[in-house]
């Protein structure tokens, strides 16, 4: 069932997208997104419109721009071209992509500089401030699990990135819309409650891609951190039973250090944190099938 | 390699381990290389030999066998032997003639 957004929401947004810029707080980060596209507008009214505002002074983390690039080619196939601070780290895609080029951009800016957190390419949900870590290679079935576990009353603290506090060890939230593809798709919009989807975007580099809407409760905890308490390593596999087995602590932080985007740049304190991460969560790894199996399983472990 | 060749660490000062006393393996990471290692009992034991003072190959393979209990033969030496090319390739220690000396400065 689509959110309701009213029609004045509507057009703030996309105001302040064709002026100084939509600014929010998403997670940890101050982002300004202008944009003159009215998918981006329809999409930032969708899933962000209810992400507090900044106020006009606020320091902003990400100043970010998508729109259609210059040049006649615009007018034939329209295009859209994600910027950031003026510098467009990506060739144009078509202008049916531009919020998921806006969700892709965005990843890249907190990849590339959040270098205060211990950055890892995982799903993030949480029971009770208790994370479960879900770090996965692309087609493992985390953002599918993710979503599934989300519309089962699991907290979403992030679908793409675990943002690891190397001091306090804890998780800082990062919500944002769940990204979807191919089968996941239809999956999730026939599963559970609490689900709003996206309209499909197809022909990606990705395939179809479409995006989740956290459930409206998400933004009330979006501040409040939570201890990882377990690291699991979905894998999907068409038919498989569920079943989880147990992973080393040595292959795990090896494993967990492949999927993070900026270990190698924090050094030492990347792998101290690594370290007592591993030290204290256990980690297993979970094949699946059956999403209801799966996240039974999981429940388990955190209760 | 000549087996009484030494060999010694690259900035065994950037030397970093992850052990657990019930875990068999172990992690090890060089801050100079940025490797991240995933070194089974024998892998590692090389490495912080190494890591603690210059050895030759021989010393090296005499040690481990009495550590890990094992006779001197040549499986042992050679799995040694590939450790260490492994470890030299990747930039954490390297080899030098014990006859040839060390080069001054100045």
């Amino acid at each position: 069932m689509p959110a309701i957004i009213p029609n004045s929401r509507q057009d703030e947004i996309r105001r302040a997208l064709r002026g100084d810029g939509y600014r929010i707080k998403i997670g940890p980060f101050n982002v300004s997104l202008r944009s003159r596209l009215n998918k981006v507008a329809e999409s930032m009214s969708l899933f962000y419109g209810d992400y507090p505002q900044l106020p006009a002074d606020a320091f902003v983390d990400y100043h970010v721009r998508v729109d259609n690039p210059l040049g006649l080619r615009r007018w034939l196939h329209p295009q859209a071209i994600f910027s950031f601070d003026g510098f467009t780290p990506f060739k144009p895609l078509p202008e049916a992509q531009a919020f998921a080029m806006f969700e892709w951009g965005l990843n890249w800016c907190i990849a590339t500089t959040a270098h205060q957190f211990l950055v890892v390419h995982s799903a993030v949900v949480a029971k009770d401030d208790r994370a479960i870590i879900l770090p996965g290679d692309p087609g493992s079935g985390k953002s599918t699990l993710c979503a599934a576990m989300v519309s089962q009353g699991w907290r979403l603290l992030s679908d793409e990135m675990a943002l690891i506090d190397p001091e306090a060890e804890h998780i800082t939230p990062l919500p944002r819309p769940i990204g979807l593809k191919n089968e996941s798709i239809e999956i999730i919009r026939t599963y559970g409650n609490n689900v709003t989807l996206g309209p499909s975007i197809n022909d990606t580099a990705k395939g179809t891609v479409a995006h989740m809407r956290p459930p409206p409760d998400t933004l009330q905890h979006a501040t409040r951190a939570a201890q990882p308490d377990h690291i699991v390593f979905p894998r999907y596999t068409t038919g498989a039973a569920t079943e989880l087995r147990p992973l080393n602590k040595p292959r795990t932080l090896t494993r967990v250090a492949e999927q993070s985007f900026n270990y190698h740049i924090l050094g030492e304190d990347g792998f101290t944190t690594l370290t007592r991460l591993v030290s204290n969560c256990p980690a297993v790894e979970l094949s699946y099938s059956h999403l209801d199996s799966a996240i039974a399983q999981i429940d388990a472990l955190v209760s | 390699m000549a087996g009484t060749d030494l060999w010694r660490a690259n900035l065994p000062g950037f030397f970093h381990w992850a052990v657990w006393d019930d875990e068999e393996e172990e992690v090890f990471y060089h801050q100079g290389s940025g490797e991240t290692l995933l070194l089974n009992p024998l892998g590692a034991f090389i490495l912080k030999i190494i890591g603690s003072a210059e050895i030759s190959t021989d010393k090296l393979v005499q040690l481990a066998a009495n550590h890990f209990k094992l006779p001197i033969d040549q499986a042992l030496i050679d799995c040694i032997e590939m450790s260490l090319r492994t470890f030299a390739q990747k930039g954490l220690i390297q080899t030098h003639a014990r006859d040839y000396p060390e080069f001054q400065a100045g």
